[in-house]
Order: C-alpha cells, then structure tokens, then sequence
C-alpha cells in the first residue's frame, strides 16, 4: 500500500488505528495492529507514538504502512485492514480437516516418554475393528472440509495394518461421492515396514511420519526396543521410503528430552545427515508415560528456551551455508507474523483447534477433541471425550456442552492477559495443555510454559527479522512455504 | 495525587498511583505478575501493597517494574478506548465478508 506523506513538513499528524503493545528486554517495543500487522520500536520511537501527536516523516510512514496509524484523510486502509482480518480467520467455518485414527495400543517400543501409554505387542484387544473403523470413516466424511487428511496413528499402527488396507480403501470408497482432496499418513516408528506395507503404500499415495530423536546413541537410549536398534530401523525405512515411494514421503519428529538438552546441535545435523530439510524442536508434552516417568518434570521452561534457542541459531547457520532447512516451530510462528494466514496448527489455534481442527477416533470407537485430549484419558481423565461413532453424527459431538465450553474458553480475546496481549493473533489457547497442567481450560498464564513458549520465541523471531537480512529472506521463505 | 512508594521493614512495598489509574489496570498488572507477587488493597485509600510470594524482600526494582507495568495498561486502555469505534468498522466489516464468501461457496 502507498503512503502518501507530505514531504514538506518535519513532523506528519496522525491518529491512532486499534494496536497492542508489548514491552521487550533490551527496551525496545513491539507494536501490533490489529489485523496482525507488527512494527519493532527503539524506546524513543514508542514515546513519540503515544505521546505526541505528530510524529517524524520515516516513523510516520513505517507506522502507516503497518496500520498502527492513520494519517489525514487516508481511506484505503478501512478497506484493507478487514480483507487482512478475513483472510486471517477465514478458515474458522471449515470444519475438522485432520482425523486421526488410533489403530492399535499395541507397540514393540517402550519409549520412556511415550504419551501413548503403549500396550505390549500381544493385547489384540486394544486393536480398532472394521466395523470401528467404518463408523469413524463414516462420521469424518461428514465434516464440511474440502480436505481430509487421514492420519493413522498407534501404538506402533503397522502392528494392525490388515486395518490400515480396510481404512484406506474404505475412504477412497466413501469419497467416490464427496469429492474431497483425500490424503493420508502413517505415523511409524518403521521398524515394521516390509515389502507389502511399501507396495500398498506406493499405490495409494500414503505419506509416512516417523521419529527421529537425534544421533544414535540419543535416539535409541531414548526409543528403548529389544535390539537396541530403533535408530538403524528409521535410518534404513527413510532411505526406502525415499527411494520406493519418493523423496518427500517420509517426515521426521523429535522428542526433546533431558538428555537431548546436552544434543542440540548434534540433534540437527543428525537431520542434515539423514537428508531432512525440515526439524521440529518440540518441547516434551505432559502426558501418558512422560508424566507418569517424571520425564516432564525434569526441565523447566527456561531450559527448553535455551535449548530451542541455541537449535535455531544452528539452523539459521546452516542455511547460511547453503543447506537448506526449515526449523517448524518457528516457521508456524512466522507464517502468523509475516502473513494473514492463520496456519490450521491445532496446538497453536484460537480458538481452538481441537475439534474444530482435528478429531481423534480410538481404537474403541470414542472421539476425542486431539491425541492430547485422547492420551489424558489413558490417564484417567475423560474430559476431552466427545462421544462415539455409534452414537453420534459430527454435528452432536461437536454440539456437546462440555465441547461447547473447551471453545468458548479457548477464545483469547476474552482471556486475562491474552486479552491485552500484542503477540495474541501470533499464539493460541491449547485448552487441553492448560487443563492437563493447571487442572483449568484458560490457565494461569505468568506460569504457562505455553504462554511463554509464545512470549519467548516471537520477540526472538522478530528481532532476528529486523536485524539481520539474511535471516529476513530466509523467514519470508518459511512463512510462505 | 502524589505518588509515594515507601518500602517498610524489606517485606512490602506500599504504592500508590494518582487518579487516573483505574483499579482495572492495577489488577490487571497484578495478574500478569501474579507468579511473583501478592498485591493487596486498603480500604478507603489509594494505596496498594507489594509483597514477594516466595516471602523475599520487596526491591526498588520490583516496585518500579510493578508501576511500570499499571502504566502500561493504563495506556492500553487508553489507546482501546480511543480507537473502539474503528476496530469496531475494521471487524464488522472484516466478519461480514467472511459470512458473504461462505454463503456464496
């Protein structure tokens, strides 16, 4: 958008457009407009947009150009601000897009930090049937979304893959009527991957997401397997699912535990080794076995910041030297930041993107709003239970009361603190992590470590942005991708 | 009204703020320091007290980041209250397009 100043005077008046601000470290201030449109401030600069009422020529355009300001009798901006605000939320009446089926508990890992609460390899009982996984198919099919993605997940799921075949040809089925762009993954830790799961995997397009917790000595003490060899198994099933199926068919997450804290770097060139060109940094999440281990007690938010921190430097560095590499968590950050998308990430959504985003059908038939809400059950809490796909259309499990009030109290412009926040149009709600942690939906946000993941690593992204051109073109790119 | 900070005996801090300090932006500073500090009212005065919750001293520095941050919000709301009927254009116009362009899908 041009901005037409006059070039005559020292000093352009102005009035304010609707903007937060937050305060940084080192003095500077963030300020954000409210379709989600930032500008980074010296000390100096945000005393003269709040006290003066007329401001230098460069801040005045900067500021204009940023919908912080208005300056005389300029129009275009009541036009171009709310198109930003409905590209931003546009997405909200679509319905869930991502159905996760649990096909099996069963797993021939004992991961120490598994939030599945993994069953061993024998407990048939824990396996979804046909009949199970049809009704679940059926109530999917039923969300209004133009696309559906259908991640199989477990337990290790390749343990039930006579189902897997059922699912997938079942929805192919079922979409001969509904038309909808129709993708599925496999979540596996790939040590079950043979000839007849990659033939059937190559005929019907199936993407594959494993995990990669870092070098060997890492991963496997980690990902605890008789054999000791989990790590060979991955390295050896990406390199055929490259070869077989194509080489962006397979996708890679990491867990950061305790003692991947002493791995940071040696975690990312792992990646590097293996040919990735995406990591996620995760922190550890606070269900199933991680809780139950004392695993999600070990460190503390700080601990992961550094840990993240020092992740991406080695990321931004290596893409400095011609590798390239996208670090997720920032990128889902830098999309909401850089652009007027709102990303569909369920974990990073207001409000939330739990059920209205993603739905989860259990191996028994239950619904769940997300895998979070589905593992604190396997805790022992049933609070993030929909229903059943016996019992219930899509409308009725997402009409439910207590469904109804997970959504109104993960809406953050009526949270504290979220409500006056600058960085909100950047964040989410997570109410499932605010209840598993705070025993509340909203949360207590001065001790969320949700809440200052977000308040940690967006200044941080912002400030590298304003500083450094290499790392601006380069977070352009991931915003865009 | 002046303001005065008086720091009795290192365990609180008593801090006023002049008129224009709604009790809202208090609380609301309070709130989001609320790991850090316990903030208690006296009745019929202006006056607010500032005590650590892990029971340690109350330092110049904590009763200047607390005033700061009531500032702060006082400035929020100002700048809210000075722009409520443009963000109330900008969403009103924002959602209607939306609900236009999904009746026409």
């Amino acid at each position: 958008m041009k901005i037409h100043l006059p070039l005559d005077q020292d000093k352009i008046p102005f009035t304010w457009l609707p903007f937060d601000f937050e305060r940084l470290e080192n003095g500077s201030v963030i300020v954000v407009g409210v379709a989600g449109d930032w500008e980074l401030l010296s000390g100096d600069e945000f005393e003269e947009l709040t006290e003066e009422s007329a401001i230098s020529y460069h801040l005045a355009k900067r500021l204009a150009a940023r919908h912080i300001i208005r300056i005389s009798d300029e129009d275009a901006v009541n036009e171009l601000v709310p198109l930003k605000i409905a590209t931003r939320f546009r997405d909200l009446s679509d319905g869930p897009g991502l159905h996760i089926f649990v096909v099996t508990l069963r797993c021939e890992h004992s991961c120490g930090y598994c939030q599945v609460s993994r069953k061993s390899t024998s407990g048939s009982v824990f396996d979804m049937s046909e009949e199970i996984a049809l009704a679940s198919l059926q109530v999917a099919f039923q969300s209004p979304s133009k696309t559906l993605k259908i991640e199989i997940q477990g337990g290790e799921p390749l343990l039930n893959f006579s189902l897997i075949r059922f699912i997938v040809t079942e929805a192919k089925r079922l979409n001969e009527n509904a038309h909808k762009d129709l993708q599925f993954v496999i979540a596996s830790n790939l040590a079950l991957l043979d000839d007849e799961v990659v033939a059937f995997s190559r005929e019907h397009q199936i993407f594959f997401s494993t995990s990669l917790d870092g070098p060997p000595e890492l991963h496997n003490r980690n990902r605890h397997r008789p054999g000791l060899n989990s790590w060979e198994l991955v390295k050896d099933g990406v390199k055929r699912i490259r070869e077989e199926l194509g080489p962006n068919f397979v996708s890679a997450l990491m867990t950061t535990t305790v003692e991947s804290l002493r791995f940071d770097t040696q975690i990312i060139d792992e990646y590097v080794r293996q040919g990735f060109h995406e990591i996620f940094l995760r922190p550890m999440s606070p269900y199933g076995f991680a809780v139950r281990g004392k695993g999600y007690d070990s460190y503390d938010g700080a601990d992961w910041m550094h840990f993240y921190i020092r992740g991406l430097e080695h990321v931004i560095s290596l893409n400095r030297k011609g590798y390239e590499i996208k670090e997720l968590m920032a990128s889902l950050y830098l999309q909401k930041c850089l652009t007027n998308e709102n990303g569909r990430y369920v974990d990073l959504s207001t409000p939330t993107g739990a059920g209205l985003g993603a739905l989860v059908y259990n191996y028994d038939g239950k619904v769940y709003v997300s895998d979070e809400g589905r593992m604190l059950k396997e805790m022992g809490d049933d609070r993030f239970v929909l229903g059943s796909v016996f019992e219930h259309r899509l409308v009725d499990l997402l009409t439910t009361e207590s469904f109804l009030e997970v959504v109104e109290e993960s809406f953050a412009p009526s949270n504290p603190m979220c409500a006056d926040c600058a960085l909100r149009l950047y964040c989410g709600s997570d109410p499932v992590f605010h209840y598993t942690t705070q025993r509340d939906l909203v949360g207590f946000k001065p001790v969320s470590s949700f809440c200052q993941r977000t308040r940690s690593i967006v200044p941080y992204l912002l400030r590298r942005y304003s500083e450094d051109d290499f790392c601006r073109d380069l977070f352009d790119r991931w915003a865009s991708q | 009204m002046q303001e005065e900070d008086e720091v009795e005996a290192l365990e609180r801090a008593i801090v006023s703020f002049p008129d224009e300090i709604s009790t809202d932006d208090v609380l609301k500073a309070a709130y989001s320091l609320g790991d850090v500090f316990d903030v208690r009212y006296e009745r019929n005065t202006s006056n607010w007290f500032l005590l650590k919750v892990d029971g340690s001293a109350v330092e110049p520095s904590d009763v200047a980041d607390f005033r700061r941050r009531v500032y702060d919000y006082h400035l929020r709301s100002k700048i809210r209250s000075e722009t409520a009927s443009e963000k109330l254009l900008f969403l009103s116009a924002a959602f209607d397009r939306i609900l236009k362009s999904n009746e026409n899908a």
